[in-house]
């Protein structure tokens, strides 16, 4: 596959602070990529460099294959962007509002308003046509938001946390439409601090941490980086500390521990793990609340490289 | 495409009510208290003259003289009557007199009570004060400064003595207006910091998209400044057209040339906003820096106080040819009192070239296509 954006060694300095240290990334065509990092690890820099908006002091961008510069308008008018703050007129309504971005991109007025119509509807906004954006919800202001960004059908759209501050049904409202653009060709570019997110919807994923690349590669190549594959998590009473030198006695486990009445035991592979933990603790007379297990997330593959959560 | 962007600059500008109301609203508000407080004056052929009381005292030759011509006519100012101390506060007990001058090594004033005739009094008493100090200052420092304050005093005296050069209204407070016009077409600044805020992609979000659409930023600027400007030019004439139509000011100048003031006063509010807005790059900081500057600039012009840019012209006259309060406000009055004339076109010049030099700093600090910052 063709390579859609190319980004390397872009290093952003802002004063003594170096905001993306070293970042290579390569997009493919036809990708939903995701930049997953916790607030402040450098997405909204990469992504304002990416768009020719912010200088940065080394690097190189590339889009479609041509250098990325404010007055490559050829580029640009391929690009759609979905910016974290909502960037819409309020004086106008929804649809003057697309149509006012849409016209920046699409010369023919016919096309244009076939274009706006198709964006409305892709939004769900169709029975809001009239309403001033100071009259929409959260959720439909970033579906308008998003809307504005996409009514051009640009082949690369870049989302950045488009779903921050979002009502569940918009978030999904949001994040079907992003698969649906996939589908209709378009190469999306997603960053986000929600790993869920990620998981849900891309075909690929690269975690960045203060400015740096720390991991790239599909869900679970990334997860494959990490030894422990599988977490089980009981709410116990009656629990002998000496027994943790038991369970950590048992087979494949990495890791157990003890911490407010809630026993946590990693393992790195093996099958019936959960069979063997309850087994032993029912020998050993404990009583048991809720027992669960969970497979490693994004989440743990950060915390296992840095140190600390997406949330910290 | 600058005509799309256009379109939608001038549906956004005509929708935002702040816009209008300061462009439009408050000059039509503030001057319909205008017309309120100064009607009995506006309207020329009610006009009395006000009776006054003179007592001397100590003898002052210069203020018999000026009192005697400001009184002569039909049109004059004040009825005289020279009279001793005693009779004198009997025609004021009575309302004969609306107040009693006393003309002693100090000029004073003995009214009875507030109203629009001793105001009237009080204000010729202060301007003479207020000139005959300045003229003894400025001829003690230099005797050639006569010719400067004559001038300067023709502003200030010739609607007062009403000495008709051609067709224009001689009226004092006609000045309140001519600074109500000039604020109103500073308050342009607004327009020109809101079309920079929404083209910047360090200034807004809205500025961002548009950063990264394929359109040429000079045309995406161009067409909000443009828009911006028209607004600001057509609610200063709607202001105009309100004060002149409905309140039935007399301005003394011919419509077309008013109209080619306030284009020249609402460009150059665009273009200083349009710097500030440059300058500052936050709606929180621009807008009331540029609320000080133009009130400022409209202070010294006289808005608040009517002789003011006669006391800055004898202090620092270079000052009056920089405010462009006061060049809006002088084009208005030079035009009513001389016709169009060398200080008319000059005023003009000035405020054009002031307009271009905001325009191209605003350009430089703009025109940036990549951000430090965002």
């Amino acid at each position: 596959m063709a390579s859609v954006v190319e980004i390397k060694d872009l290093v952003k300095r802002y004063k003594e602070l170096t905001a993306v240290d070293g970042l290579s990334l390569s997009i493919e065509e036809g990708e939903i990529f995701g930049l997953l990092g916790p607030n402040g690890s450098g997405k909204t820099t990469t992504i304002s460099c990416l768009l020719s908006l912010l200088d940065f002091n080394e690097g190189e961008i590339t889009v479609f294959g041509e250098e990325m510069t404010p007055d490559n308008y050829s580029v640009k008018s391929r690009i759609g962007v979905i910016m974290q703050n909502v960037a819409v007129a309020d004086e106008l309504t929804v649809y003057e509002n697309i149509d006012m971005f849409c016209g920046m991109y699409i010369k023919d007025k016919a096309t244009r308003r076939q274009y706006v119509e198709q964006a409305i509807d892709f939004a769900g906004l169709r029975d809001y046509v009239k309403f001033r954006p100071k009259k929409l919800s959260g959720g439909l202001l970033r579906r308008l938001n998003i809307a504005c960004g996409i009514a051009h059908k640009p082949k690369l759209i870049i989302l950045d946390e488009p779903t921050v501050a979002v009502d569940p049904q918009s978030r999904n409202h949001i994040l079907e439409g992003i698969e649906q653009l996939n589908r209709e060709g378009a190469t999306i570019i997603y960053t986000t601090h929600y790993m869920e997110e990620v998981e849900q919807i891309c075909s690929r994923i690269a975690i960045i941490d203060h400015g740096k690349l720390i991991a790239t590669g599909t869900k679970e190549e990334l997860i494959a980086m990490i030894d422990h594959t599988e977490t089980i998590t009981a709410e116990v009473r009656d629990f002998d500390e000496a027994l943790i030198d038991e369970i950590k006695a048992l087979p494949h486990v990495i890791e157990a521990k003890l911490e407010e009445g809630k026993l946590t035991v990693s393992y790195s592979g093996g099958k019936h793990n959960l069979v063997r933990l309850v087994g032993l603790l029912n020998d050993r007379s404990v009583h048991l609340g809720r027992v669960y297990s969970e497979l490693p997330t994004l989440n743990d593959v950060f915390l296992d490289i840095t140190g600390r959560t997406l949330r910290d | 495409m600058f005509l799309h962007i256009l379109k939608y600059e001038l549906k956004i500008a005509l929708k935002n009510k702040a816009v209008i109301f300061w462009l439009f609203g408050f000059p039509a508000i503030l001057g319909t208290f205008f017309y309120i407080a100064f009607g009995d004056l506006y309207a020329e052929e009610q006009f009395e003259k006000i009776p006054v009381a003179l007592v001397t005292i100590s003898e002052d030759r210069n203020f018999e003289q000026t009192l005697d011509t400001v009184s002569e006519g039909k049109d004059g100012l004040f009825e005289v009557k020279r009279t001793n101390e005693k009779k004198a506060l009997e025609l004021l007990e009575n309302g004969k007199v609306s107040g009693i001058i006393y003309e002693d090594e100090e000029i004073s004033l003995t009214v009875k009570s507030e109203g629009i005739k001793p105001t009237i009094i009080r204000f010729f008493l202060d301007q003479y004060k207020i000139n005959s100090e300045m003229i003894s200052q400025q001829i003690s420092e230099n005797p050639l400064n006569i010719f400067r304050i004559s001038d300067m005093l023709r502003t200030e005296i010739d609607p007062l003595i009403k000495q008709e050069r051609r067709d224009g209204n001689q009226d004092p407070y006609v000045q309140y207006f001519y600074n109500l016009l000039a604020m109103s077409c500073l308050f342009g600044a607004l327009g020109g910091i809101t079309a920079v805020l929404r083209s910047q992609a360090n200034t807004s979000a809205l500025g961002a998209r548009r950063c990264v659409a394929p359109v040429s930023k000079f045309a995406s600027m161009t067409a909000s400044l443009a828009a911006q400007g028209a607004i600001s030019f057509c609610c200063n004439a709607a202001a105009l057209l309100y004060l002149k139509l409905v309140l039935g000011i007399k301005f003394g100048v011919p419509l077309g040339f008013m109209l080619l003031i306030i284009l020249a006063g609402s460009l150059n509010g665009l273009a200083v906003g349009y710097f500030i807005g440059a300058v500052c790059r936050s709606e929180g900081m621009s807008v009331p820096i540029a609320v000080a500057v133009m009130m400022f600039f409209c202070f010294m012009s006289g808005l608040m106080i009517g002789n003011m840019r006669a006391k800055v012209e004898l202090k620092a006259p270079w000052f009056n040819h920089m405010n462009p309060a006061a060049l809006i406000s002088d084009s208005f009055y030079v035009l009513n009192i001389y016709g169009s004339n060398a200080r008319f076109i000059s005023n003009i010049l000035i405020l054009t070239g002031m307009t271009i030099v905001f325009m191209s700093a605003g350009a430089l600090i703009t025109g940036r296509k990549k951000y430090a910052a965002l």
